[in-house]
């Protein structure tokens, strides 16, 4: 037989190619299965402050937001949100840049547009559960809800862990809350204490108290201040979150720092006779903070509350201190 | 009960009204998150005491109980006349729509502007007076007639109500702020709004006081009314200005309180029997004691927070109502 030397190739080139289509096959059904595979383990089951367990076939990318901390964690987590609620007396909340004056309004957060919100389409609405009971199922038929109680420090380090992995970002959520109690703490260990303080609300002739399990009130509690709104009656469900407190009754607990949350006018109970006899206003402790001490569940609300009690009730700062008298 | 018996008695009945409306004063001041006692009451009249005595005392629960003295009063004498003038014992000040426009200028000024904590009153009470006015005016074609004043009152109540819960629905995050306003309060409420409606009460209610004789005189029959010498119509307008001007001015203040212009003329009326000269000046004091009550009772009941003084005002007046209906029988209405 003459060894035909080009036949000889062919056969052994015929041999090579099947070979490498094998190894070929073997290497895509290696990659696709565990491809596959991860595909169906990025849905992810999420449950609310309702109790209710939310499935999502992928992470969302485009949250809305029926409360600013939706907009806050989306913003914290790397993720744009489609719809926003107005923020207080602010139209979209200033806190978290510029970029949010581009992003729809849904109006009021305890009545949101929901025509609007079913044009924009988002994949996944974080809300408060307080403010969207009575709307629940209609949003809940444009998209999944995450209803959220958004009350206290927990509510707040758990929603925001909720949030990470509804956007898929766990483990960046984890860090954040993480770095938060890490740098409470050492703002902790720093805090003189010993001092009593109210957060006061309201443009009326009364002002509103908040109690100790208010997130802000709580931040304060844990800087080793006493807060006189004190314990909440229902502490399991968290409402009420303070009362109308009487000018007598906050005469005699005179605090020694008072905080006033934004009103869109002077303040009545300001005017009041008593009001220059209190400690606070005595001592020009007495401080504007910002809407974001109203709605501080977010990362990044949260993060500027810190910065402005550190900022606030620490001495070597006192330059930067506002107050009314 | 006799006229001569009722007579006799009338002074035991001034006598023990003005002794509990100073007992319930008296109470008002020394009642508080830290009770004063009496003999600290008595230091900080001397000008002696604590300072948060003397604030407590002077400065918070003094013209709390002025204010609610003389605008119960005011209340009380308000509801007297819209009674007798309109000879429906359901009437009100609240019918003349006083209140309900009262409402929707405090509301719709919160909601769409942004005025100082001065001004409030100011616009509530102007916001009253056009209500008041606006009723006259629908009802005042011809000569004015009770029931065309009261028909007219309801009907500027429900367009003003319906205004208010519309400009309520959009006032976001103020809802709660004014929805507390609505249920009437004199929780904070101190000189600077006894004195902004001090002249608005007093004025008119001495005048009524005063002009109680031709009052007394419109509870006849017009005609026998007429033939005693008085312009029924002109003096039926004066009266009801009157008390729109009173309802007005306290409501601009307080936010709407009910039942007491409602509930202290009829304990008037049934003390007073035919005595009708003594209607108005005891519809007066039993309007001042019944609001000073409630309000000492909306400071103690829920310590350390307050109800709202409208609140307990119903609680008091609609099993009051409901008694009246039922003492009545099916075919006494009016």
């Amino acid at each position: 037989m003459l060894f035909n030397p080009d036949k000889e190739k062919l056969q052994v080139k015929t041999g090579l190619g099947l070979w490498r289509r094998f190894a070929i096959l073997i290497t895509w059904v290696a990659i696709a299965i565990p491809a596959l595979t991860q595909a169906e383990d990025s849905s992810v089951t999420l449950t609310d402050d309702r109790g209710k367990t939310i499935e999502l076939t992928r992470p969302a990318t485009r949250p809305a937001a029926i409360s600013t901390f939706g907009a806050d964690v989306a913003k914290a987590l790397g993720v744009q949100p489609v719809a926003i609620t107005t923020f207080g007396l602010q139209g979209a909340p200033a806190y978290l840049g510029p970029s949010m004056d581009k992003v729809p309004s849904l109006g009021p957060r305890h009545q949101p547009n929901l025509e609007r919100l079913s044009r924009i389409a988002p994949d996944l609405v974080f809300a408060i559960r307080r403010y969207t009971e009575k709307d629940g199922p209609q949003i809940e038929a444009i998209a999944p809800m995450v209803a959220l109680d958004l009350i206290t420090l927990q509510d707040s380090l758990n929603a925001i862990a909720l949030a990470g992995e509804a956007l898929g970002r766990p483990q960046e959520a984890k860090r954040i809350n993480e770095q938060f109690l890490a740098r409470l703490n050492s703002v902790a260990a720093r805090s003189p204490g010993n001092r009593t303080v109210a957060i006061l609300t309201s443009g009326g002739e009364t002002p509103f108290v908040y109690y100790d399990h208010f997130l802000t009130a709580a931040l304060l509690e844990q800087l080793h201040l006493d807060n006189v709104g004190g314990p909440p009656p229902n502490p399991d469900s968290g409402i009420p979150l303070g009362y109308r407190i009487s000018l007598e009754a906050l005469l005699t607990l005179n605090p020694d720092v008072i905080f006033l949350l934004p009103s869109n006018r002077q303040r009545g109970y300001t005017l009041n006779p008593v009001w220059p006899y209190l400690q606070a206003v005595k001592n020009n402790q007495v401080f504007e903070a910002g809407q974001h001490w109203k709605e501080s569940a977010g990362p990044i609300a949260r993060s500027l509350v810190l910065d402005d009690m550190e900022r606030l009730l620490f001495p070597d700062n006192a330059r930067r201190k506002t107050s009314l008298r | 009960m006799t006229r001569a018996t009722t007579e006799t008695n009338m002074p035991y009945i001034y006598g023990a009204t003005i002794l509990a409306l100073g007992a319930l004063f008296l109470m008002g001041l020394l009642a508080g998150r830290q009770w004063t006692t009496p003999e600290a009451l008595w230091g900080v009249l001397q000008g002696q005491g604590s300072i948060i005595e003397r604030v407590s005392v002077l400065e918070l629960r003094l013209p709390r109980n002025l204010l609610a003295m003389l605008g119960g009063g005011a209340l009380g004498a308000a509801g007297a006349i819209m009674q007798g003038v309109t000879r429906n014992s359901l009437a009100s000040p609240g019918l003349t729509g006083v209140i309900a426009a009262a409402a929707f200028g405090m509301v719709g000024t919160q909601t769409f502007f942004t005025p100082d904590a001065l001004w409030l009153p100011v616009i509530s009470l102007c916001g009253g007076l056009l209500g008041g006015m606006l009723t006259f005016v629908i009802a005042g074609r011809g000569r004015l007639q009770p029931e065309r004043v009261v028909l007219a009152g309801i009907a500027v109540t429900a367009l003003c109500t319906a205004l208010t819960t519309g400009t309520l629905l959009i006032s976001g995050s103020e809802a709660a702020e004014l929805y507390y306003w609505l249920a009437g309060s004199l929780m904070g409420r101190g000189w600077l709004q006894l004195k902004l409606v001090a002249l608005w009460l007093m004025l008119p209610l001495l005048a009524v006081l005063f002009l109680r004789r031709p009052f007394w005189v419109l509870q006849f029959d017009d005609e026998l009314a007429l033939s005693m010498g008085l312009a029924v119509g002109r003096w039926r307008m004066l009266f009801l200005a009157l008390a729109l001007i009173m309802a007005a001015a306290l409501v601009s203040v307080t936010g709407p309180v009910i039942f007491i212009g409602l509930v202290a003329p009829h304990i008037a009326r049934r003390l007073v029997g035919d005595h009708f000269e003594h209607w108005l000046p005891l519809s007066a004091l039993l309007g001042g004691l019944l609001l000073l009550a409630a309000d000492t009772l909306a400071r103690q009941l829920a310590f350390p927070q307050e109800l709202p003084v409208g609140m307990l005002t119903a609680l008091i007046g609609a099993p009051w109502l409901l008694y009246l209906l039922n003492s009545r029988g099916p075919n006494h209405v009016g």
